[in-house]
């Protein structure tokens, strides 16, 4: 019997939740909850009772199923290998002709079926890690090999990823919206919540309720207690590449133009560029009405999204381009500046994509990296 | 007393009386929650923490509130609904709301009538759904309380309650007084995830995902609900080419992810209930004016599975419509319809 259970598992949950989303990361609070079910009984007549207990207690809206399920099987596999470890050696086995390895087969929930009770678990951790770099890369794999979301890449960059990468199902360019389950309504909630509450310079209200706790206390009513109204206010700012390489991601602008336009109107704007903001920022698509660059800087402090691949749709380093995002960037130091790259950030490394990251903070295009992106924003260090 | 839900005191339909002055009388329809709500549900319970819903719109999540405050206090002499609070979140609604409104306005007028009772603010005071419920809540009996679509609200919303939740305890500011409750009650919280809800407010709830349904507890759902009488084993040709035909469509909506929202067992079940209603129009003398063509379409559909009849009750927005009406002449079949 383990004297903290489930620990292990838990702290990988906790890395997850840190380098993976860039999020605060489970507390011991919540490894009671578990503690404290176990106590009763709950999740001890299976493995699949105990996963189910931990989905129930630690899994949380954000938590991609698939990552948490795999993450649950290497702690199951790394008890099973310890349990073997500890029993007495059984005197070897003679040889035997190795069967052909059999494809991993998945359950409906996503989860390995290598753990059925069968006896056939790898016998330590570095078979598994073997077995697992020699298959294809598990869905834990992918995540936690990548670098963290809320930093900047760094190190020698990769061999670009395969072409195909880009046409699976979950970056399949149909001019749909961004990856994932970002809907519009989900994307105007998520900018709507950066924005702050300030007080109106000229309109005021009449606050009843101190009104009448006053008139009741002095048992007449002198005058009403005045309040200056509130007002949004995000001075969120977007900027967003309209090059033919972002094309596939129209929808998702044109709803940010909306947005900004109707929605938002005067607590935020946006802009247009195309592949890198040059003298001129443009008020419109078709790049009529042109604002120059260094009077939008000068005139205030702002939030800036910027929108854009970054040249990583090209698939090859372009340093020109490099070069001037770089040199727009440091004029850009005294604003706060997150960036959103619709591609996939595997095909960040080896071309301008992968310089502009390690200047400002990128962020993979989709529910999660729209949510860092924001929660960057939020933070006193954005 | 260890509460425990158990998913099958609501397996059939219940009409529940009226209670004068009090309920009006109610129809529960069967609900049928999958084992791993159930499971959600009692370990809530078990550690008395609030259970966060989620789901597509129509999974049942507010469903699943009553049901459990009906199996856990519906007997006899008692009614569930002395132990079931409702609060329906709305944009403008804050934490507050759920717990007490005070009725300022009847205190100025108290003052300007110069009354005595103005100081005695407990009068202006009234409980609501949570309020009630913590106020109410002590051993053996834990109210249901179901805080309905929490991310409707505003984003502080659920770190308000957070005091509430996790102690059981609130205060009216207005006259000072602090209730807290014997044992915490049952809070059962649902969300359509349009809006992420805080770190801080998640850390203290057992969440659970309300996956979409698969096709036998899709099919023992609608047998319960439409044809209580029948055997469960056997067929029924409507409901099968019903239940076929809306997989098919949710598994086609879902690969092209485009077309909009996905379709939920609410929408199949009023889909079915229309479907039914028209197939039995088609047994009387008397075909109702006007109807022939829906009757005639619903017919049609059960042994050619290629039409949607009466698509306008499954397709709630024009993406979806236009879909597969193209798709509909582009395999050469007509219309959708």
């Amino acid at each position: 019997m383990e004297l903290a259970p489930l620990f292990d598992f838990f702290c990988d949950l906790q890395e997850y939740d840190r380098k993976s989303l860039g999020r605060e990361p489970l507390t011991l609070d919540e490894y009671g909850i578990v503690v404290e079910a176990l106590v009763f009984g709950v999740g001890l007549f299976s493995e699949n009772d105990l996963r189910d207990l931990c989905r129930l207690a630690w899994r949380k809206p954000y938590h991609d199923p698939l990552v948490f399920d795999e993450l649950f099987e290497r702690y199951r596999m790394s008890v099973r290998a310890r349990g073997a470890q500890a029993a007495p050696t059984p005197p070897p086995p003679p040889p035997a002709p190795p069967d052909p390895p059999a494809p991993p087969a998945n359950n409906q929930d996503g989860t390995s079926n290598n753990n059925k009770g069968d006896g056939q678990a790898p016998q330590n951790q570095s078979d598994t890690t073997a077995a697992r770099t020699q298959g294809t890369m598990s869905v834990t794999d992918k995540w936690l090999s990548l670098p963290m979301m809320t930093e900047t890449v760094s190190g020698t960059p990769g061999s670009p990823a395969p072409v195909a990468d880009i046409y699976s199902p979950m970056y399949a360019i149909d001019n749909r919206f961004l990856p994932g389950d970002l809907t519009p309504r989900r994307v105007r909630q998520l900018l709507l919540s950066v924005r702050r509450r300030i007080p109106d310079r000229f309109r005021r209200y009449v606050d009843w309720p101190s009104t009448i706790r006053i008139a009741a206390r002095k048992g007449f009513l002198l005058e009403p207690v005045w309040r200056r109204k509130m007002n949004f206010y995000s001075g969120l700012t977007f900027l967003v590449d309209c090059s033919p390489s972002m094309v596939a991601f129209e929808d998702f602008a044109k709803h940010l133009q909306t947005l900004m336009v109707q929605d938002m109107e005067g607590e935020g704007s946006i802009f247009y560029f195309m592949n890198c903001p040059g003298e001129y920022l443009y008020g419109d698509r078709d790049q009529v009405s042109a604002y120059p660059l260094l009077e939008w800087i000068a005139s205030g402090r702002r939030q800036v999204i910027i929108l854009s691949d970054a040249g990583a749709a090209r698939g090859y380093p372009n340093m020109d381009r490099a070069d001037a995002t770089l040199q727009f960037l440091d004029l850009m130091s005294r604003h706060q500046v997150v960036w959103i790259n619709p591609m996939p950030k595997r095909r960040w490394a080896g071309n301008a994509a992968e310089m502009v990251a390690r200047k400002v903070r990128m962020f993979e295009g989709n529910d999660a990296g729209l949510v860092a992106a924001i929660r960057y924003l939020k933070s006193k260090n954005g | 007393m260890l509460l425990t839900y158990t998913g099958k005191k609501l397996e059939t339909a219940v009409f529940i009386d009226a209670v004068q002055g009090k309920y009006p009388s109610e129809l529960m329809e069967p609900y049928l929650p999958d084992p791993e709500l159930v499971k959600a549900v009692n370990l809530a319970v078990m550690l008395k923490r609030p259970l966060l819903l989620m789901g597509e719109p129509g999974s049942g999540k507010s469903l699943a509130a009553r049901a459990v405050a009906y199996e856990l206090y519906h007997g006899e002499g008692a009614d569930y609904r002395d132990n079931f609070y409702e609060w329906h979140i709305k944009s403008t609604s804050q934490a507050k709301d759920g717990l007490y409104e005070y009725d300022a306005l009847r205190r100025l007028r108290d003052a300007q009538a110069n009354r005595s009772e103005v100081q005695d603010e407990g009068r202006y005071v009234q409980f609501r759904a949570l309020g009630k419920a913590i106020i109410q809540s002590k051993e053996g009996i834990r109210p249901v309380v179901l805080i309905d679509e929490i991310d409707k609200a505003d984003i502080d919303f659920p770190n308000d309650l957070l005091n509430e939740i996790d102690r059981g305890v609130f205060t009216v500011v207005e006259t000072g007084q602090t209730y807290a409750a014997e044992e915490k009650p049952i809070i059962i919280i649902t969300s359509n995830r349009e809006r992420e809800l805080p770190e801080a407010f998640l850390r203290r709830c057992i969440y659970y995902f309300i996956p979409k349904f698969d096709k036998d507890l899709l099919l023992k759902i609608l047998k319960r609900r439409f044809f209580p009488e029948v055997a469960p084993d056997a067929p029924i040709p409507l409901l099968h080419a019903a239940l076929d035909r809306f997989l098919e469509l949710r598994d086609e909506i879902e690969t092209a992810r485009s077309v909009g929202k996905n379709l939920s067992t609410s929408e199949l079940i009023d889909w079915f209930s229309a479907l039914n209603r028209y197939n039995m129009l088609s047994s009387e003398p008397q075909i109702p004016l006007g109807l022939e063509d829906a009757i005639k379409d619903v017919q049609t559909f059960i042994t050619d599975k290629k039409h949607i009849p009466l698509r306008q009750i499954l397709f709630k927005n024009w993406e979806t419509l236009n879909y597969f009406d193209t798709k509909a002449k582009k395999d050469g079949t007509g219309t959708a319809v």
